[in-house]
């Protein structure tokens, strides 16, 4: 009872929430690019890769402990950042050429799989999209839990809000993951590189320690953003445009 | 064995190739362009969350002109 009244103290509610409020944030993130990879390419290796993500990550922590808090995670924002990010930009150009097609939906380059196996993983891109964003983003999780517990002194507190940010979040991600296979291909292959595009500008951009106005907020800026260069640039080559524009460079 | 090394290099090369460069080279270089942009501008105390954004948008429909 002591316990309990003292998690229920204003104080410790507050590690609670804030803790589990930005490992939420981060669950989202990951649990984001892993539906999208998963729902477009292929379960199987997307799993497998975040897995491989999830084991790595435990590693580093075991054998780092709280230590961890001074690896600096900017540099590896930035190297996986860039990597999802010119990633995501092909994605997104195909998928922006493929959904001003009329017709069916072109199957092309972003859904082909490969049918070689390797360590039970068929389709190594949406292995790697999914192990680097698990890992990057687990090790956030982490460091949020370690510094706010230290900054609070009450570790066990932040631990409970971001394992409770974990399970609901991944609850509500098994739960979506039924209705995303409901949305037509072509318009989840949009999104989902629009998506990758987001994130990896996003995340290389704070890996070089850019400040983004609003934080983690400035996210949904950033779909905003992109969503409407995409949709324009669909309406652009639905039109003609595109080809009007090289035909006057020609001449 | 130099065989079978030089295969899984060259395979290795090939993936990362096309992960990063894919169809057009110019995506990647603007990314990485971007980047190093938003390190000067972020050393010299200059607001560089817009700069990635919109190089990237140009460089987008750049990609897709060449490609159409």
């Amino acid at each position: 009872m002591g316990m309990l009244n003292n998690i229920l103290s204003g104080g410790s509610l507050g590690i609670l929430l804030s803790t589990f409020i930005a490992c939420s944030v981060e669950m989202i993130e990951v649990s984001t690019i892993v539906l999208g990879v998963g729902s477009t390419r292929g379960w199987k290796s997307t799993l497998i890769g975040a897995g491989s993500g999830l084991f790595i990550l435990l590693l580093i922590v075991l054998i780092l402990g709280t230590q961890i808090s001074h690896v600096p995670i900017h540099w590896l924002r930035l190297i996986v950042g860039l990597l999802l990010l010119s990633f995501g930009l092909n994605w997104l150009r195909k998928a922006i050429v493929s959904n001003a097609k009329k017709g069916k939906e072109d199957e092309g380059k972003i859904g082909k799989r490969k049918k070689e196996t390797k360590f039970g993983v068929d389709d190594w891109y949406s292995f790697t999209l999914a192990f680097k964003g698990t890992l990057l983003e687990g090790l956030e999780i982490v460091f949020i839990v370690i510094t706010f517990g230290a900054a609070a002194g009450n570790l066990f507190l932040s631990f409970i809000g971001g394992g409770a940010a974990i399970i609901i979040v991944g609850i509500i991600s098994i739960v979506v993951r039924g209705k995303i296979a409901e949305i037509p291909n072509k318009l989840l292959k949009f999104i989902v590189g629009i998506l990758l595009t987001t994130f990896g500008t996003f995340w290389a951009s704070k890996g070089a320690q850019v400040h983004w106005p609003g934080q983690d907020v400035s996210l949904l800026g950033l779909v905003a953003f992109f969503f409407l260069l995409a949709f324009g640039y669909v309406q652009l080559l639905k039109k003609g445009a595109a080809r009007k524009i090289h035909a006057s460079f020609s001449n | 064995m130099d065989n079978k090394f030089m295969q899984y290099t060259k395979a290795f090369g090939k993936f990362w190739y096309n992960f990063i460069i894919g169809d057009d080279w110019i995506l990647a270089a603007t990314a990485c362009g971007g980047i190093l942009i938003d390190f000067f501008l972020r050393n010299n105390h200059i607001p560089a969350w817009y700069v990635l954004p919109v190089l990237l948008a140009v460089a987008l429909g750049v990609s897709i002109l060449r490609s159409s």
